[in-house]
């Protein structure tokens, strides 16, 4: 037999193997024994008087066709899922046409874009919360498996590859037209995916005579198969636009903590941090207890499970003076803290809550005319059932006697919500949520 | 009316009864098959090699490898044990459910 002659059987008997993914310990034992038989019907042939190109053609065509002996060693090595699902998607197919550049180009981006997809999978399992994190896996998961199985099928002429293909460039430009389109004025976005998903586009339209022949006769794969190829193409991406309002219910609501702010009003002994005591001075304790009936699981994610960082809130205030100092002139407020620092503890065991000074998103949901004198909470202290108290004592900056105010209270929870309340003196308010006021 | 077809347990055991006579390797396996079935049995060649790979999983054939002069080396398949008892089971229910459908085709 001709090198030549034993390459087209190879490549026959390679087709079928690889189309099976046949465990590597088995593969070249039965590459090596299909090829053998072929070679022995093909000498066979020869002796009594064929060609070798038409012995060839006959013993290929006598051996069978290499999908289905594909798919029923797929079954032998494999589970019925898989046979069901990976078998047919995979199918051995012996592609005779020359494949064209462009299915390089896909192939890539399907690369890429499994690895994209890897790597915002990681990043969600790691600081999203559990619900979410476990959708963002599972689409990241879907679509790279799907990535994978095109890339693969795209290399032996599967129609349905070059289609799922096709489809990634399409959704690549969208998003990037769509992202480009949501930009806050002013800033420059390069789209770089959406400019290589167009070209690749273009590529694959103006590649169509090449493209025909070389998936030409490829199975079709069912409605089943496609739907789930759709979906595994479709859902992540829709899950990345409504990404910001997909609900976790491991995560608590504002309708989860009971906000109370009580202000007290009165005389008695103040004094400062290190510094003098006033005595029988007028002051103002205005107190903030929050109720968590739940409070939220891994807030920030297994990642932030692992530093213990279960994020921060804030809570500010703003005393309404009745006779506030001149706006215009540079005095000091008309009411400070004494001591200067705010006490912050969970009511049943008494351990620090938090500290004078907010930071982190909580803070940017603080209106900036309400964050006199903010307060952190460490809310890994935050246990279910418990209360947090948070209570500023003030007097007047100056020593005469002034008129009572009233003060308005906010508390915002991580990026999440933010709560409100209005109390005067000797009275106690109830929070409620911006834009639904407690009647 | 389509004929009848042969499904992969029926095969099995059609590669199990001729290797019990001695052991073969694939080629080998499908002239036997066709010759022995007078052409009745004329399957595509290659799924004899999916069926000697299932049933070897199965433990119930051994597969070796023979070196051939001037040819490419040959994998030949033994008959196990637990391949005779599976034969010895599988061709008396066949038997039984060729006489009962032969009672009600010949009548």
């Amino acid at each position: 037999m001709t090198p030549e002659g034993e390459r087209r059987l190879r490549s026959f008997v390679r087709a079928i193997v690889e189309g099976a993914s046949v465990p590597r310990t088995d593969a070249d034992d039965l590459l090596d024994e299909m090829l053998g038989h072929l070679v022995e019907r093909v000498e066979a042939l020869t002796a009594e008087g064929a060609t070798e190109d038409d012995a060839i053609r006959t013993a290929t065509a006598d051996f069978g066709d290499v999908g289905a002996i594909g798919l029923e060693l797929g079954r032998t090595y494999h589970s019925r899922l898989w046979a069901s699902t990976v078998g047919v998607l995979l199918t051995a197919r012996e592609v005779t046409a020359s494949r064209p550049p462009v299915v390089g180009a896909i192939r890539l981006l399907l690369v890429l874009h499994a690895i994209v997809a890897a790597l915002i999978g990681a990043s969600a399992l790691l600081s999203e919360t559990p619900v979410r994190a476990v959708v963002a896996v599972a689409a990241s998961a879907m679509f790279i498996a799907a990535a994978v199985l095109a890339h693969r099928a795209l290399g032996t002429g599967h129609a349905w590859a070059l289609t799922f293909g096709v489809g990634v460039a399409a959704v690549t430009l969208l998003l990037g037209v769509v992202g480009v389109s949501n930009a806050p004025p002013g800033t420059t976005i390069i789209p770089v995916g959406a400019i290589a998903g167009a070209w690749i586009l273009i590529w694959t339209a103006r590649s169509g005579g090449e493209l025909r022949p070389f998936v030409a006769s490829s199975a079709p794969i069912g409605v089943r198969r496609g739907s789930a190829l759709a979906a595994a193409l479709l859902v992540p991406a829709l899950i990345g636009t409504a990404w910001p309002d997909l609900p976790d219910p491991t995560q608590a609501t504002a309708a989860d903590v009971e906000m109370t702010v009580a202000m007290e009003c009165g005389r008695r002994d103040l004094d400062i941090n290190d510094g003098p005591v006033f005595r029988d001075h007028q002051f103002v304790a205005l107190s903030l207890e929050l109720r968590w009936r739940r409070v939220d699981l891994l807030p920030n994610g297994i990642g932030g499970g692992f530093r213990g960082d279960a994020g921060s809130d804030t809570a500010g205030f703003r005393l309404d003076d009745p006779q506030p100092e001149d706006p215009s002139a540079d005095v000091f407020p008309g009411w400070t803290l004494y001591p200067n620092d705010a006490d912050v503890h969970i009511v049943e065991t008494g351990e620090s809550a938090g500290w004078w000074g907010s930071w982190g998103p909580s803070d940017a949901l603080i209106p900036p005319t309400m964050n006199a004198f903010t307060v952190a909470t460490n809310n890994a202290t935050f246990r279910a059932g418990q209360r947090v108290r948070i209570v500023w004592t003030m007097g007047p900056s100056a020593q005469e006697t002034r008129p009572w105010p009233d003060a308005q209270v906010a508390y915002a929870h991580l990026d999440r919500f933010a709560l409100f309340a209005r109390v005067r003196c000797g009275e106690q308010a109830a929070g409620y949520k911006k834009g639904v006021p407690v009647p | 009316m389509p004929g009848p077809r042969l499904d992969r347990g029926e095969f099995g055991l059609l590669l199990l009864a001729l290797l019990a006579k001695r052991p073969m390797y694939g080629y080998e396996l499908v002239s036997e098959l066709r010759s022995r079935s007078r052409e009745v049995i004329d399957l595509p060649e290659g799924t004899v090699y999916p069926a000697l790979r299932r049933l070897e999983r199965e433990g119930l054939i051994a597969g070796r490898w023979v070196e051939a002069a001037g040819a490419p080396r040959r994998r030949y398949y033994d008959i196990t044990a637990a391949g005779t008892k599976s034969l010895d089971e599988g061709a008396a229910a066949w038997q039984r459910f060729a006489t009962a459908a032969g009672g009600i085709l010949g009548s």
